[in-house]
């Protein structure tokens, strides 16, 4: 985390909060705090759980981490085609395993997400970096109803898809699959991408001795994580027998401003909206002979596990 | 040795030449029907190569056309892989002995009604032959003891970027096997392109000696061609892969997985969509071939090659 030297990265979160989400905002502060970043604005969507309760969520995570000054938008409350279905057997049926938090004082905001990630990137022309950690959304109307934010964005940093496999459906990974119209339009928006797929995200993990340590840290964070993580590690371990507990959602944060301890490739990579079978895939044309004819995203292959879990278990142990 | 019948159906193409190389030479086989279907090249094309193949290795099983379209999808080939005739290259014999009069279902109908015993087919092109077989007579399925293909990929595809050209070319008729309940060997690209024959093995394939032997390694020669510009190190025989599998098994690595044909995807349309992970209550309806030991392959390669010993037939030059 040396680069210091260079213009301040600004940071917008788009999340369906959800416990690795809390990590990842967590890990967001963390890397304000050290100077690596600056957080512009969270937005919330529907995904993990409803709208209602990942827009608390996060206002809670940051009180929590006494960092309530940082606004948090209310998105969308529903995909933009498909159907919604929530995912509580991952996250409990309030996003965070059932850990209660203290309410946020702070004031609710009303103005829709797309609207304040539009005034803000329209305050900041070519320097907002928008990482999405859900279901892509609020991203996708923002897209359509500002066409110059394309222009805007420095780039779009994603936690979904797979180049290989899935989560939801052997295709399919869930941010990309709960709305893959959404997802389309943002694959498809010119913006520059980062896709922290299934591919590397399942190599981002706290293993069972950090878990351990979170585990017998008296911080508010580290109880969060590892009483709302239960059911994720149980879904792990009954998968593939691995006792860790994966934190997706961090790699696009991490990412953002130490890409160095991460491997990827450029690639056209586009989203299967159709196919009864494959819906929600992301179509990666990185090892095909045919090719899109378009390189628009860097698919994110591999991390530096040690260092990516140093980071995260110091953001959530921080707080 | 006892014989195992089976009938060779294919779209040759120069990775499917080398896949018959193998079967007639393999003392385990005994080649009862082969069947042209339209793939890499149009059926005219492919049902010449075909013949002339027969004729040059030898094989005395009766030959017919098979498919000249897909069942719905339009027709695509693949002369950018496999040139103008579909086997470009080496000059080749003329065909020893007329076509068998039979359409290529009927004859592998005839094949499976006659034989004592269940017949295996070994499919290297689209499966429209196979799945027209399984839907006009569905009653001879229990004369199929196995289908053993190259196709698809469970993890990417080549001629789209999920699809590979076998099932690209016809996914109603892989839809068709894929659902047949038959059992199934599936020779995707996941092992097919670790199915490298590279310039440094070809000298070891010419030094065998015999005609077949420099005919496959002009074969090689053109089919490198290709690939070589798209950046692969050798070229990826795929199609042989079909047969080693059902003779050779030691050498590879499989999984046993439930596979779906994805029918209307935007994208994915032909793509061989496997369950790896059991989130469907499907059971595993296909052996999925995933890996290969490629030095051995080179090795079998030779080996096979070396059955030709003696023959030598008049080419068309």
């Amino acid at each position: 985390m040396n680069e210091q030297s260079r213009e301040i990265p600004l940071i917008w979160i788009d999340a369906d909060t959800g416990v690795d989400d809390a990590a990842a905002l967590m890990t967001a502060l963390l890397l304000e705090k050290k100077g690596l970043l600056k957080l512009m604005g969270i937005s919330a969507v529907c995904g993990n759980v409803e709208l209602e309760k990942t827009f608390e969520n996060a206002r809670n995570v940051l009180y929590m981490a006494g960092r309530e000054d940082i606004k948090v938008w209310p998105g969308a409350d529903r995909p933009r085609l498909v159907e919604y279905h929530p995912a509580y057997h991952v996250h409990g049926e309030n996003g965070l395993g059932g850990e209660i938090l203290q309410e946020s004082p702070a004031p609710r905001e009303t103005k829709p997400a797309w609207e304040a990630l539009y005034e803000c990137a329209k305050a900041h022309p070519g320097r907002l970096e928008l990482i999405l950690i859900g279901p892509e959304t609020n991203a996708s109307i923002a897209l359509d109803l500002y066409p110059d934010l394309t222009g805007l964005l420095k780039r779009i940093l994603v936690m979904g898809g797979a180049e290989y496999g899935g989560n939801v459906t052997s295709s399919a990974e869930f941010n990309i699959w709960a709305d893959p119209h959404a997802a389309q339009t943002v694959f498809k928006s010119g913006v520059p991408l980062v896709m922290c797929g299934l591919d590397v995200t399942m190599k981002a993990f706290l293993n069972a001795a950090e878990m351990k340590e979170i585990e017998s840290h008296p911080g508010h964070g580290s109880r969060l994580i590892s009483r709302a993580s239960t059911r994720a590690r149980e879904l792990m371990r009954a998968s593939s027998g691995e006792t860790a507990y994966v934190v997706h959602d961090a790699c696009p944060v991490i990412y953002a401003v130490c890409p160095k301890i991460f491997t990827g490739a450029e690639a056209g990579v586009f989203v299967e909206t159709r196919g009864p079978l494959t819906r929600g895939k992301t179509v990666s044309d990185r090892i095909t002979d045919i090719k899109f004819g378009i390189k628009n995203a860097t698919v994110v292959l591999d991390v530096d596990r040690e260092r990516f879990a140093g980071i995260v278990r110091e953001a959530i142990m921080s707080v | 040795m006892k014989k195992r019948p089976v009938i060779l159906d294919g779209d040759p193409g120069h990775d499917d030449a080398i896949a018959w190389v193998f079967a007639q030479a393999d003392p385990q086989l005994d080649i009862k029907a082969v069947v042209s279907v339209a793939g890499n090249q149009t059926i005219v094309k492919t049902t010449r190569n075909a013949h002339r193949i027969c004729t040059l290795l030898g094989i005395e099983a009766p030959v017919a056309r098979g498919a000249s379209r897909p069942i719905t999808a339009d027709p695509v080939t693949a002369g950018n892989w496999h040139g103008e005739s579909g086997l470009d290259g080496p000059p080749m014999p003329e065909p020893d002995r007329p076509l068998c009069p039979l359409p290529g279902v009927e004859l592998m109908a005839k094949v499976l009604r006659e034989s004592p015993e269940p017949v295996m087919i070994i499919a290297t092109g689209p499966l429209t032959n196979v799945a027209t077989l399984l839907t006009t007579y569905p009653s001879l399925k229990s004369k199929i003891a196995r289908i053993s293909i190259m196709g698809g990929g469970v993890t990417h595809g080549n001629w789209k970027p999920a699809a590979e050209f076998n099932i690209f070319e016809d996914p109603e008729a892989a839809w068709i096997v894929f659902h047949a309940g038959l059992p199934l060997t599936m020779c995707g690209l996941d092992v097919t392109e670790k199915a490298l024959i590279t310039p440094d093995d070809f000298p070891r394939i010419l030094s065998v000696g015999n005609q077949t032997a420099r005919i496959v390694e002009g074969w090689l020669q053109f089919f490198y061609r290709f690939p070589m510009q798209l950046g692969y190190s050798g070229a990826p025989v795929h199609d042989p892969c079909a047969v080693l599998i059902q003779t050779h098994p030691e050498i590879f690595r499989t999984r046993e997985m439930y596979v779906d044909i994805e029918l209307e995807g935007e994208y994915t349309r032909g793509a061989t969509v496997a369950d790896f992970r059991g989130y469907s209550d499907m059971k595993p309806n296909v052996t999925v071939v995933m890996d290969i030991d490629r030095e051995k392959y080179i090795d079998l390669l030779v080996e096979a090659l070396a059955f030709y010993d003696g023959r030598e037939v008049p080419v068309n030059e």
